[in-house]
């Protein structure tokens, strides 16, 4: 019942609905751009004129103010700020992307098939997933990455697989509601098989939640990472990433405020870009649906 | 609703078993050896030997866990080598700080979150809303770790307002309230900067609800009645819009109950997430083991609790 709700915000109230219609607004188009930035930075990190991250250079100078040599200016240490926060954005995308793959891949897979299926394999599914939902993920996370270790490929492992039992469940439910329809029933009555019904008439469908949710998920688990680095549970110094260059900046004393901003404004754009551009193509694909 | 309340009880001790099942797995599944901390330097074959006999760690895993299982319903979760006492004080000890930072957090966020979406939701895309609906999106883009750092920072050591990290905690040994009272300055840097992120939350939720609620048919009626603005808000509007709010009232206290280990890391404030980071820091099991349970098994009976007044406030559901 409620989950129409944002679609009859869409009809009820006039001048957002227009809006939609011409589309999606500036804002959006700035984050969109935010996040393609941050994804060229990343890719071409290696070629980019920067200096190392982690070096310290003989005559490097602390906490530089920025200047054509170091736009960002440098640390504490001397490093060049600018070049570690780009280091910081490979860490938290390459983390980010390979765990909300393996948390969509997972949980979108067994929600639809759990929801196609149904029986007794979307019982046990069910079961097993609404556990996990209770148990403290976070606990469990901080248990695993301590004991085993931290490395960047254990973090994309565990913070994929503890993000699947909420997939699951918001693709499944998605599915549920397009499994039913009319023309599931008669793509099978005309002897189409499972893999062809869930491939050409159920995910089309499903995809725009898939979608929506595949931006929330990453801007989650980058979050996570950067508290995960924050109390040291990710990638260590001296390599950086956004969580732990900020819990860095604020244990040097005196703290340089500005070694602080640079790295938490990169996380707070990123989050707020992440959010937004979600949140829009939400309610996008919410309105065509009332359309139709 | 009588049949209702057993049916979600049946449930909840369903999911207590399965989550004491994966409580237990998550701590025998890991490697590493919890005898290892115990003898430290006298750790001989022989003397592992010993322990693990004492530990019951020789037996095989069925057994252990029904061994464990009985002496967690008698309220025994072991005992910490790490830190000289039972988990089950450890636990008592630090929750009570986690209650109150998410008591404090949460009625300073209803406090804020509710009027704010009501008036908002009365224009919708006027100044209130526009202004509101930013700066709240804003908030909630700012996870807890970064502004925890920045509140610090600002309001502790740049302007006093607050006591900083490590600030001491007075047990006065009395009743919760009076202990509350007395450390009220020290939780409300914590709760601050817990209720900004709520105070988003909430009200992204409420107000999209009142929206909904206030196109409803029963909204015009009670406006053809004649009857104020601020009634129809406040007492026609906001009851049926609030179900989603008290949900997600229940899932973030679950949230928070882990999810404060951020804050309590940074002030040293010795919480359940703080005594959490240092058990697993330190590879004491148990510890870790006994926090897991008590805040999966809260989680669910906070979820069991929301779930009953939600169905007090609306009826509706408990006979869908």
């Amino acid at each position: 019942m409620r989950s129409t709700t944002d679609s009859a915000i869409a009809q009820a109230v006039p001048a957002p609905r227009r809006r939609a219609r011409r589309g999606f607004g500036p804002f959006y188009w700035i984050c969109v751009g935010w996040l393609g930035v941050l994804a060229l930075v990343t890719v071409f990190a290696g070629v980019l004129p920067l200096e190392d991250p982690t070096e310290i250079a003989a005559n490097a100078l602390p906490n530089a103010s920025p200047s054509a040599s170091h736009l960002l200016g440098t640390d504490d240490l001397g490093r060049d700020i600018l070049s570690r926060v780009i280091h910081g954005a490979q860490v938290s995308l390459e983390i980010g992307i390979g765990a909300t793959a393996i948390g969509i891949g997972i949980g979108g897979v067994l929600g639809m098939l759990a929801a196609y299926k149904r029986g007794r394999l979307d019982g046990w599914l069910s079961l097993l997933m609404y556990t996990g939902l209770a148990f403290p993920a976070i606990i469990a996370v901080i248990a695993i990455l301590n004991f085993w270790g931290h490395a960047e490929a254990h973090l994309v492992v565990v913070l994929g697989l503890f993000s699947v039992p909420l997939i699951f469940r918001l693709v499944r439910a998605a599915t549920l509601s397009s499994a039913t329809k009319e023309y599931v029933t008669a793509a099978r009555s005309q002897g189409a098989t499972s893999a062809r019904v869930l491939a050409r008439d159920i995910f089309p469908n499903v995809a725009p939640t898939i979608l929506t949710y595949t931006i929330f998920t990453l801007g989650g688990i980058i979050a996570t990472e950067g508290a995960l680095a924050f109390i040291g549970l990710s990638v260590l110094p001296p390599e950086s990433s956004w969580g732990n260059m900020i819990a860095e900046s604020s244990s040097v004393q005196p703290v340089n405020l500005w070694l602080m901003l640079v790295p938490t404004l990169a996380l707070f754009f990123t989050l707020v870009a992440l959010n937004y551009v979600g949140e829009r193509l939400r309610q996008h694909f919410d309105g065509t649906e009332a359309r139709s | 609703m009588a049949r209702y309340v057993v049916t979600r009880l049946v449930a909840l001790v369903g999911i207590v078993f399965a989550i004491s099942i994966g409580c237990f797995a998550l701590v025998h599944l890991l490697p590493g050896d919890p005898t290892v901390a115990i003898l430290g330097t006298s750790d001989t074959p022989h003397n592992r030997a010993i322990v693990m006999r004492q530990l019951g760690l020789d037996r095989n895993i069925a057994s252990q866990y029904l061994t464990w299982i009985g002496n967690v319903l008698h309220g025994n979760l072991g005992y910490s080598f790490a830190k000289g006492q039972s988990v089950s004080s450890i636990i008592a000890q630090s929750y009570r700080y986690d209650l109150f930072i998410i008591v404090l957090s949460q009625v300073i966020a209803y406090i804020v979150a509710i009027p704010l979406a009501v008036y908002s939701a009365r224009r919708a895309g006027g100044v209130l809303d526009q202004g509101a609906t930013s700066v709240t999106f804003a908030f909630y883009c700012l996870p807890s770790f970064i502004l925890i750092l920045w509140f610090v920072q600002l309001f502790a050591v740049k302007w006093h307002l607050f006591p900083g990290p490590g600030a001491p905690v007075f047990p006065t040994g009395e009743s919760f309230v009076s202990e509350f009272r007395t450390n009220l300055r020290v939780f409300l840097l914590p709760s601050a900067v817990i209720a900004l992120g709520t105070i988003a939350l909430y009200y992204r939720l409420l107000r999209g609800e009142m929206l909904a609620t206030l196109q409803e048919e029963f909204i015009t009626v009670a406006r053809s009645k004649g009857l104020s603005s601020r009634r129809i808000l406040w007492h026609h509007a906001l009851r049926p819009s609030s179900v989603t709010l008290l949900t997600s009232t229940g899932n973030n206290i679950a949230l928070l109950l882990t999810g404060l280990f951020v804050v309590e890391y940074k002030l040293a404030l010795p919480g359940i997430g703080y005594q959490l980071v240092v058990a697993t820091g330190q590879s004491d099991y148990l510890t870790v083991q006994g926090i897991a349970l008590v805040v999966a098994v809260t989680v669910v009976v906070v979820n069991f609790a929301i779930d009953i007044i939600t169905t007090l406030v609306d009826p509706r559901i408990a006979r869908a």
